[in-house]
């Protein structure tokens, strides 16, 4: 690209491409405030207008819509998707109540009643539809979803009989398993950690839009960037109440807002950001996900675990303290420091050169499905010989939630659904899905999940301490360390995955 | 830290290099300390002797203790009172499966040993099961993943005969995986 170019020939100044305007941008922009069955909500209009207006100026053409029946909802969607095949970048911003049921997500249109455990479903629109349209398209994405708001349709549906034990988050939306978002720069921004409360706001926008909206247009700087001015910003205006989260694997820069007037590189980003990294394979996160997965490394203090968050974030502010400690810990591994003892003749020759502990101390354990696992039985004796008591139940569920398998509830309960997620699980490595594990399974899921699990747990302590099973005439509102395992994951999972794809922002989504 | 493992008072002292970053933190099993401790060279007299006289014959089934074999103390990580292998201790595995499928020890036969101390019965008898399933556990690990042939691992359970640490029963010490090199030389 022509930034590329001329950085190389000219070291000093650097000159931006020339407004992206080669580049077709599209947005698909949805405000839904006046809800027919419940409390309107003051903000998501106005949210969505300003969104709309914002990216307009960045030069998106947008497709909008406001206050959107299912109907509506369908049409404004296929419009986007027609418009969308033919862009190089687009936008999908979302303000409204949303929900999430099993770990789909949804958003909820104004028509919507959800008076029906059987109707419901036809009330309400599937948000990974919208993602699979922006997949299609083979571009970069980004996805706002601000629709953490409290949701008194979800309590409603919750307490109807016929909804058995189902998962509904009254909060919105759960994590979108960023799987699904393919391989072409992906962010993911939630008004707030997905299963919390995210405010409507008391001005005209909520806190989350109004941050977005201050800093989306910054010139010249790279999205990853915006994202900590946004937090900032967010956490500023709720007193510290509110997070957003901020799901990002692009693959290279992103800028919404490229000035292509000559300008030195001290000037290219405000004085209290860090500059942009400018390694074009740099998977950049938000601090939050970094300090998780570094807080990971530093417990364990394991050179795979380091080695680990260098892989992710080989510029990001803890690297040069990664890479000190697996210096340290490659130096004591090779050195025996203990005296009081004689490690003697190592004089038959090293067999094992000091380049394959090395590579072997920092290369994170990976489990494959040899043919002798293959061949291992795995079936409900196998499970129960296991004896796996009830953590270690919601510990198996919570891992195959992080490897992105939906297994339902964190409950403990080896059901059906969880079952079949053993299975999906157990074809996706190779494995006969019997729905059941044995030793050997078991193994491979936790050495797998290792790094995605530790970072989970640093962030939720607490998350395999008590079931989230709902009680059947009350919706779990207070467990929000759960429901967000329920969720599978959260940002740190998603970037320990080394997840790479498009932008989605989730604002908007009324969690 | 060296761990070492001195073999029912023979002079012998096996030892596994054990590098430890600080207290409670991962250890890291460097394969080159596995490889050295269990080097056929490492017999004590008792064992040279019988190899000698060519009445060595272990087939690994039976308590070794009171020979003096080639020897190294793994730190292998279990869930709690359980034979679960943690992460931890698959990633122990990965150094001890460098160490065996080195050159020179090809052919090489061990006893994997299990030592555990029921933290409820420190009177052995429930401590011998999960030791045995502990054993099992390994040998599984090793065969499986790293295409170790099943026929040069033999796994067995001590429960809590054979203490590390006599004087305190409840040492995680006491909670181990031996390697000992049973090949007939």
């Amino acid at each position: 690209m022509l930034t590329g170019t001329l950085r190389a020939l000219c070291a000093a100044i650097v000159i931006l491409a020339g407004p992206a305007l080669a580049e077709t941008r599209v947005a698909l922009v949805i405000g839904n405030s006046a809800y027919q069955h419940t409390t309107p909500l003051a903000n998501p209009e106005n949210d969505a207008r300003d969104m709309a207006a914002k990216l307009s100026s960045l030069g998106f053409d947008i497709v909008e819509g406001y206050n959107l029946g299912l109907d509506e909802l369908e049409d404004t969607v296929r419009s986007f998707a027609r418009e969308a095949s033919r862009a190089d970048l687009s936008v999908f911003y979302y303000a409204g109540h949303g929900m999430s049921v099993d770990n789909i997500n949804y958003i909820v249109p104004i028509d919507a009643t959800l008076e029906s455990e059987i109707d419901w479903e036809f009330e309400v629109y599937e948000v990974e539809r919208i993602l699979r349209y922006v997949q299609r398209a083979n571009h970069a994405s980004l996805i706002f979803l601000d629709a953490c708001r409290d949701n008194p349709l979800a309590d409603k549906l919750a307490l109807l009989q016929g909804m058995g034990t189902r998962s509904i988050s009254n909060r919105g939306i759960s994590r979108i398993p960023t799987e699904t978002l393919g391989t072409t720069g992906t962010v993911i921004a939630y008004a707030t950690e997905p299963g919390q409360v995210a405010s409507d706001g008391a001005g005209k926008n909520s806190p989350f839009t109004a941050a977005v909206l201050n800093h989306i247009g910054a010139a010249n700087t790279d999205f990853a960037a915006l994202t900590s001015r946004i937090t900032r910003d967010v956490l500023a205006s709720t007193d510290n109440v509110q997070r957003p989260r901020f799901d990002i694997s692009l693959t290279g820069e992103l800028f919404l807002n490229k000035v292509d007037t000559p300008i030195t590189t001290s000037e290219v980003t405000e004085p209290t950001t860090p500059a942009p990294a400018q390694d074009t394979n740099l998977a950049v996160a938000n601090l939050t996900v970094q300090t998780a997965i570094f807080e990971a490394a530093q417990a364990s203090d394991d050179a795979a675990d380091y080695q680990a968050y260098l892989d992710q974030f080989p510029n990001g502010p803890f690297a040069p303290l990664a890479r000190n400690a697996i210096e340290r810990l490659t130096r004591v591994a090779s050195v025996p420091t203990d005296t009081e003892t004689t490690v003697t003749d190592v004089a038959t020759g090293p067999s094992i050169e000091q380049e394959q502990v090395t590579r072997m101390m920092s290369t994170p354990l990976e489990l494959t499905a040899t043919p002798a696992v293959q061949a291992q039985p795995a079936n409900a004796d196998t499970l129960r010989a296991l004896n796996l008591d009830d953590r270690k139940r919601r510990e198996v569920q919570l891992r195959l939630t992080l490897a992105n398998i939906p297994v339902g509830a964190i409950d403990g309960d080896i059901g059906p659904t969880t079952r079949r997620g053993i299975s999906a699980w157990q074809t996706q490595n190779q494995l006969q899905p019997t729905g059941y594990l044995n030793a050997s399974q078991l193994e491979i899921l936790m050495a797998n999940t290792d790094a995605a699990f530790r970072s989970h747990m640093a962030a939720n302590p607490t998350a395999l301490d008590a079931p989230v099973r709902r009680q059947p005439a009350q919706v779990s509102t207070g467990t929000s360390s759960s429901s967000s395992s329920n969720n599978s994951g959260g940002a740190a999972a998603a970037a320990a995955a080394g997840v790479i794809g498009g932008v989605i922002l989730c604002k908007a989504l009324n969690c | 830290m060296l761990i070492v493992s001195l073999r029912r008072g023979s002079a012998l002292c096996a030892l596994a290099a054990v590098l430890a970053a600080p207290a409670a933190a991962q250890m890291f099993l460097d394969p080159r300390g596995v490889l050295d401790g269990l080097a056929a060279e490492k017999a004590g007299p008792t064992v040279r002797s019988m190899q000698q006289s060519g009445s060595f014959n272990v087939n690994g089934s039976q308590a070794l203790s009171l020979l003096d074999l080639p020897t190294v103390d793994v730190q292998v990580g279990f869930e709690a009172d359980t034979a679960l292998l943690s992460v931890q201790g698959m990633v122990s595995l990965r150094s001890v499966a460098m160490a065996l499928k080195a050159p020179e020890m090809e052919g090489q036969r061990f006893q994997v040993a299990g030592h555990y101390v029921s933290a409820s019965d420190q009177n052995q008898a429930a401590s011998q099961p999960i030791s045995a399933r502990r054993a099992q556990a390994v040998v599984r690990h090793l065969t499986s993943f790293y295409g170790i042939a099943p026929d040069r691992l033999v796994p067995f359970g001590y429960g809590a005969t054979d203490l590390a640490d006599q004087m305190n029963p409840a040492s995680p010490a006491n909670t181990r995986i031996e390697l000992i090199n049973i090949t007939a030389q």
